[in-house]
């Protein structure tokens, strides 16, 4: 496990003269992202708590504790601040809107924020409506530092944190907006939300949302319903609540579900993995796309493209590039990798992130395309028509191939989620056989 | 002064050795020896011996360290990083000063930061010897979260928790951490009592006689509460702000804070903070435009209890501050949080989703199998695997071999009887020929040709009887006749995911086996006909007339006859008079079941599956409802049985606050069948069970039931009102799952239900708690869906006196009517 340094000029303060977020790495030892006012400071100073709740918080098994700091990204005219649970299983972004911003068009790039623990505090004393200050990287670098009031942390850096920033733009792409209720029933909602664990499902019902027990279409699916606790503190400013989800039918099992609190100036959305135990890093929702070939060339192309335009909808994204449909996916996947990617629901729109940590090779990232190659290596696949036989770990897997790309396997791990984390090595490794068989 | 004698001392853990090599080594040769001790530390060893080395081990590396990064860096490597909480802080000490070391002071701040936060046993050995290193070398006071965690223990361990407070060279340091780090709230609530020994009260105590301290007591709850975090962690410092009796100055000095607490804090806190801005007000602190700001939170609060102390507070102030009288009125007037009306809504028909096309190849078959060896006990992943191996045994019985064997294999986990019984009938389809001892043994228990005895299939049930063992005799019957008498396919699979069969499947089925000249298998075929649809379309019944064979006449006659119903008997069960002194066998007052007498002529199926007998006490021990989709599969149109079957589970998750199972009932509402008590019974407890998933699961089957209009809503409240009044369900658990009901649009059958069970309920002379609740949501229903008329006995309480909230909702209820 690598280690993250934050490297700080100065503590993050709020002050007479404003909010001024300290920033490290990205574009630049401390870049500067914006400088202007919020229109409505006690609105954004929530937001800001609740994404770094996120950041604080486990949702599930609270052993080794890693609090990463929260992840700003300036793109176009919004700043959007981003974090993981330690559990990777929640992740919350506020987009500050530019209806909430009075000032320069904030910087492309991306960078980490210092939000500690007095300004947590003075975050969460923040009243009144005027217009507040807010410079998001330092007023002047060599005077800031200068004075050696430099804060500099380590926290180790989990695989699975840059993992998940991986997913989550896979898992929500696929996602329409489902339910949308006004606040007074959205708080209503939220207070009488069932402390267990087990999978529930989001219906409308009236003005307000109901649950039941068992998926129906149009549902949205919600377990480990603690892990919304985070909204609950701008719950008071918002406007409406929108939730987002996947298509599901009768049967469906558990999938993931985007939690959107909107107020006029911002949006706050929490992504919920399928279940509290399930990270997004163990998602696997990118796996097929990073195994084909054309995938590091797409990338190239994409990433050329979104460091002009900051974002982009899939489409716009195709037609720029002339690539696919397929091929702008498993682009994406690739750029994803290395947390360059995010995307945004309530646009549908993809947008670029600079991430301040450096790429590592995809397949270190994930330890099953890693597993898929080591098959390959071991000569461990053997296709024969319709069904290629794996030799695995525990005897040999049979996988189903329909239109000469897998689609089942017999080993535990497929039948224990059948595609719903994506595929299991044996099929990675059948579809890189199947695809170079035909190229070669 | 070898490194091998070195080496060897560690080894033999011989402590005294390693410092007078030490001592007596010098710096050169210790430098040249540490490398080898770091190699020593990596080998694998076992526990016992790693843990009895470390100590040693500990000693021999500080002695020989060449910079604190280093030493700190071997030390927290594998597993003498747990023997670190076994150190000797003597010996270590000693080998640092003969040393005169520059880095003794990195060495403990390095050692400090590296702290687990963690309070198990031996943990405080780990951090005393951090706590010598810090006071030895003299560095500036560790803050982390972990150094501040093991000195509150060790101030609360100590004999003397107000000395040891006063005396710590850290109070001064680690006071304020207290209200920094986010995770130190269970160590400060462990051990919790008011006026004991403890850190808390010391801490208090140490407030008392300093009012610099006090103030960042005071002052460091407030903003630690303010930066908020889960219920859990807070609790502590709502305790530590209640135990040092916050007075009306102090509180005065921070209204901001407390006003921030009581609009954003959750219950708890927010009750706190009240108190605390009413004790100032009291003292005549609070300026009138705040505590306005105050009352205009509060009263936003969906706690009731809140709303109750903001109310009862304004109305005293009001008295002290007449000028603002009007406003009080007006504050208290306003709208308070008006629960949201439900609109009456046309309910969706639950529709039984198909069971899906059947397994088209031999690899999609094992994949399935390998889903249902991973537990997968989903209708249509087993009804198709069952389908598909009876299939592919007549069509090509050595691919199929071939094909499960080494599934069978490869599964390692297989308790319970389902589990058993799959595993059994896979042995049989992988066996391409011969014959294994327990198949003999299971021949043997089905000894006539075709039949099932009655005697084996009660076998296969066992002490945890459920409708989920259908599926396991029929995986029985399966293992058997797969060899004996295998057939292309079976009758009973169904066409829905319910379990249902169209009868016009099941007549294709039957045609197809007499132009074959093969019979069905018995238990397979009862099951198919259990499976059936209460309606047939006349064609089918005289396509079924035509038929000749046994099964195909049976088929008919079930077609052209009434269906067969068992008749249902309701029971109450009453507690022993005897209490058991176990607390595990705690039983309800009482408890109503539903007894099942079968239907006369019955096959075996419908003997074994109807047959239900409930005794005079209610059970401690009702079992799990394992597979809810299982049950109802086996009875699709036959739901008061299947209700009768699950009664006293499902029973148990409300009188007995137990859980799981609730999901029945959203099965229950795709069923067909008539609905009796047994129904009715289960609805009503799981309306009112503990767990908010099996209540949620309960609103789906009620608002199911309402869709296709064979709820009896009077029946079901009428179970809920009596159970709640003898006091074994609990009002305010089913007054907001009616609540749910009524927010979907179930109106008529949340009023219908909520007024039978207020009958019972107001007949009380000391109401149940949340009574008013049930009330209020019977006239918020009453006023959308129009209700014309109200049993005599509630319309009595309107007439009943006193300023309740009962009798003000029951007063508003019948105004409702008679308008």
């Amino acid at each position: 496990m690598s280690v993250a340094t934050y490297t700080y000029p100065g503590p993050s303060a709020l002050t007479a003269e404003g909010l001024a977020l300290q920033t490290s790495g990205g574009c630049g030892a401390h870049p500067r992202f914006f400088d202007g006012f919020m229109t409505t400071p006690q609105t954004v100073a929530a937001g800001l708590l609740a994404v770094a709740e996120v950041a604080r918080a486990r949702y599930h098994q609270r052993t080794d504790w890693a609090s990463l700091d929260p992840v700003v990204t300036g793109s176009e005219d919004m700043l959007r601040f981003e974090s993981f649970s330690g559990c990777c299983g929640v992740y919350a972004r506020m987009d500050v809107l530019p209806s909430g911003l009075d000032g320069e068009r904030p910087e492309h790039g991306t960078t980490n924020v210092d939000v500690n623990v007095p300004l947590q505090l003075a975050l969460a004393r923040v009243g009144g409506l005027d217009p507040l200050h807010l410079a998001v990287g330092p007023q002047d670098l060599t005077v800031s530092t200068m004075d050696g009031s430099v804060v500099e942390r380590k926290v180790p850096l989990p695989g699975r944190w840059l993992r998940g920033f991986a997913q989550v733009h896979a898992v929500t792409a696929g996602m329409e907006p489902r339910v949308r209720i006004n606040a007074a029933a959205a708080a209503e909602f939220l207070r009488r939300l069932p402390k267990d664990r087990s999978t529930l499902w989001a219906v409308p019902a009236g003005q307000g949302l109901r649950l039941t027990a068992r998926p129906v279409p149009g549902a949205v699916c919600l377990t480990g319903a603690d892990r919304l606790g985070a909204l609950r503190g701008l719950l008071r400013h918002a406007t409406a609540l929108t939730v987002y989800g996947p298509a599901v039918r009768a049967g469906s099992a558990a999938v993931a579900s985007v939690w959107e609190l909107e107020t006029p100036t911002l949006r706050l959305s929490l992504t919920l993995s399928p279940e509290p135990y399930r990270g997004f890093s163990g998602e696997g929702a990118v796996l097929s796309a990073l195994a084909s070939d054309d995938a590091a060339d797409a990338a190239d192309r994409i990433s050329e493209l979104l460091s002009l335009a900051p974002t982009l909808d899939a489409d716009a994204l195709a037609t720029a590039t002339g690539l696919t449909p397929a091929q702008v996916r498993s682009g994406l996947a690739l750029l994803g990798t290395a947390g360059r990617v995010g995307y945004d629901v309530a646009e549908a729109t993809y947008f670029h992130r600079v991430m301040p940590f450096g790429t590592a090779a995809a397949e270190k990232l994930n330890p099953r395309l890693a597993g898929a190659k080591a098959l390959l290596e071991a000569g461990a696949v053997t296709v024969s028509g319709d069904v290629a036989s794996v030799r695995g770990t525990e005897g040999v897997y049979q996988v189903r191939l329909v239109d000469g790309a897998p689609a089942g396997c017999t080993c535990r791990w497929w039948a224990k989620h059948r595609g719903d984390r994506g595929p299991c090595r044996h099929q990675l490794a059948v579809r890189i056989t199947v695809t170079q068989g035909v190229s070669a | 002064m070898t490194a091998e004698e070195l080496l060897r001392a560690v080894e033999a853990a011989d402590v005294t050795t390693v410092v007078a090599w030490v001592r007596h080594a010098d710096e050169k040769q210790r430098l040249a020896a540490f490398a080898g001790l770091a190699a020593a530390a990596r080998q694998d060893e076992d526990w016992q011996t790693s843990q009895r080395r470390a100590p040693a081990r500990i000693v021999a590396l500080v002695g020989c360290a060449s910079t604190a990064k280093k030493v700190v860096t071997v030390l927290h490597r594998g597993q003498l990083r747990w023997g670190l909480r076994a150190a000797h802080p003597g010996p270590v000490l000693e080998v640092l000063r003969l040393r005169q070391v520059p880095w003794f002071g990195e060495f403990a701040q390095l050692m400090a930061d590296r702290l687990p936060l963690d309070g198990s046993w031996g943990a405080f050995g780990h951090w005393r010897l951090v706590d010598v290193l810090v006071r030895e070398s003299g560095c500036a006071v560790p803050t982390g979260e972990a150094f501040t965690a093991g000195w509150i223990d060790a101030m609360r361990d100590a004999a003397d928790a107000d000395a040891a407070l006063r005396d710590s060279p850290y109070t001064a340091a680690l006071v304020p951490m207290l209200f920094t780090h986010d995770r130190l709230g269970s160590r400060l609530d462990y051990q919790f009592e008011q006026d004991a020994r403890g850190f808390v009260p010391a801490l208090v105590r140490l407030g008392a006689g300093d009012s610099a301290v006090r103030r960042l007591l005071v002052e460091g709850c407030r903003s630690r509460l303010l930066r908020g975090g889960k219920p859990g962690e807070l609790r502590a410092y709502t305790r530590l702000h209640e135990a040092l009796a916050v007075t009306a100055p102090e509180a005065a000095a921070g209204v901001g804070d407390y006003l921030r607490l009581v609009e954003a804090g959750n219950s708890t806190v927010a009750a706190m903070a009240l108190k605390a801005l009413r004790g100032a007000d009291e003292a005549g602190l609070l300026a009138w435009d705040t505590l306005r700001d105050v009352a205009g939170l509060a009263l936003a609060r969906p706690e009731k209890t809140l709303v109750k102390a903001q109310t009862t507070w304004l109305r005293q102030a009001a008295r002290r501050r007449p000028e603002h009288a009007a406003e009080v009125a007006a504050l208290l007037s306003g709208p308070a949080s008006p629960a949201s009306e439900p609109v009456p809504a046309a309910l969706p028909v639950p529709v039984a989703s198909p069971l899906g096309p059947p397994l088209g190849s031999l690899a999609e078959l094992a994949e399935e199998v390998s889903a249902l060896l991973a537990g997968d006990r989903s209708v249509p992943t087993v009804e198709r695997v069952l389908a598909a191996i009876a299939y592919w045994r007549v069509r090509d019985q050595e691919a199929l071999a071939r094909t499960v064997r080494p599934l069978v294999d490869a599964d390692r986990a297989w308790w319970g009887k389902l589990a058993e019984q799959t595993r059994e009938m896979l042995l049989t389809a992988s066996v391409a020929s011969g014959r294994s001892d327990r198949w003999r043994q299971l021949a043997d228990l089905f000894r006539t040709d075709g039949g099932v005895q009655a005697q084996a299939l009660r076998k296969m049930r066992g002490n945890s009887s459920g409708l989920h063992l259908v599926l396991a005799a029929r995986l029985a019957e399966m293992s058997v006749q797969l060899n004996r008498h295998p057939v292309p396919l079976l009758m009973a699979t169904p066409t829905h995911a319910n379990g249902r069969l169209e009868p016009a499947e099941l007549l294709r089925r039957l045609e197809q086996a007499e132009r074959e000249g093969w019979q069905p298998w018995a238990l397979d075929f009862e099951q198919a006909l259990l499976r059936l649809p209460r309606e047939t379309d006349p064609q089918v019944v005289t396509a079924a007339l035509r038929l000749r064979s046994p099964a195909g006449a049976a088929f008919a006659r079930r077609l052209s006859g009434p269906v067969p119903d068992p008749v249902s008997l309701r029971r109450s069960q009453h507690a022993d008079t005897k209490p058991s002194s176990y607390s595990y066998q705690q039983q309800p007052a009482v408890r109503r079941v539903v007894a099942l007498k079968p239907p006369e002529h019955a096959g075996l199926l419908v003997l074994e599956t109807m047959t239900v007998v409930r005794y005079d006490h209610p059970t401690w021990a009702p079992g799990h409802l394992e597979e809810p989709q299982l049950w109802t599969a086996a009875l699709p149109s036959h739901r008061e049985v299947v209700a009768a079957s699950a009664l006293p589970i499902l029973a148990a998750n409300a009188d007995l606050d137990f859980d799981g199972g609730g999901l029945l009932l959203a099965h229950l509402a795709e069923c067909a069948g008539p609905v009796g008590p047994a129904v009715n019974l289960a609805l009503a407890y799981g309306l009112a069970a503990r767990s908010a998933a099996d209540r949620i699961a309960a609103v789906d089957g009620l608002l199911g039931l309402a869709a296709t209009g064979d709820l009896d809503a009077a029946a079901v409240g009428r179970e809920l009102g009596e159970l709640a009044a003898a006091g074994v369900l609990k009002v305010n658990r089913f007054a907001s799952a009616l609540d749910e009901a009524a927010q979907a649009g179930a109106v008529a059958a949340v009023w219908g239900i909520a007024v039978a069970a207020l009958v019972p309920l107001v007949a009380l002379d000391k109401a149940r708690p949340a009574t008013a609740d049930l009330m209020a949501l019977a006239v918020r229903c009453g006023r959308a869906c129009g209700a014309a008329q109200l049993p005599p006995e509630v319309a009595a309480l309107a007439e009943r006196g006193g300023s309740s909230r009962l009798v003000a909702q029951a007063r508003e209820l019948r105004a409702l009517v008679a308008a």
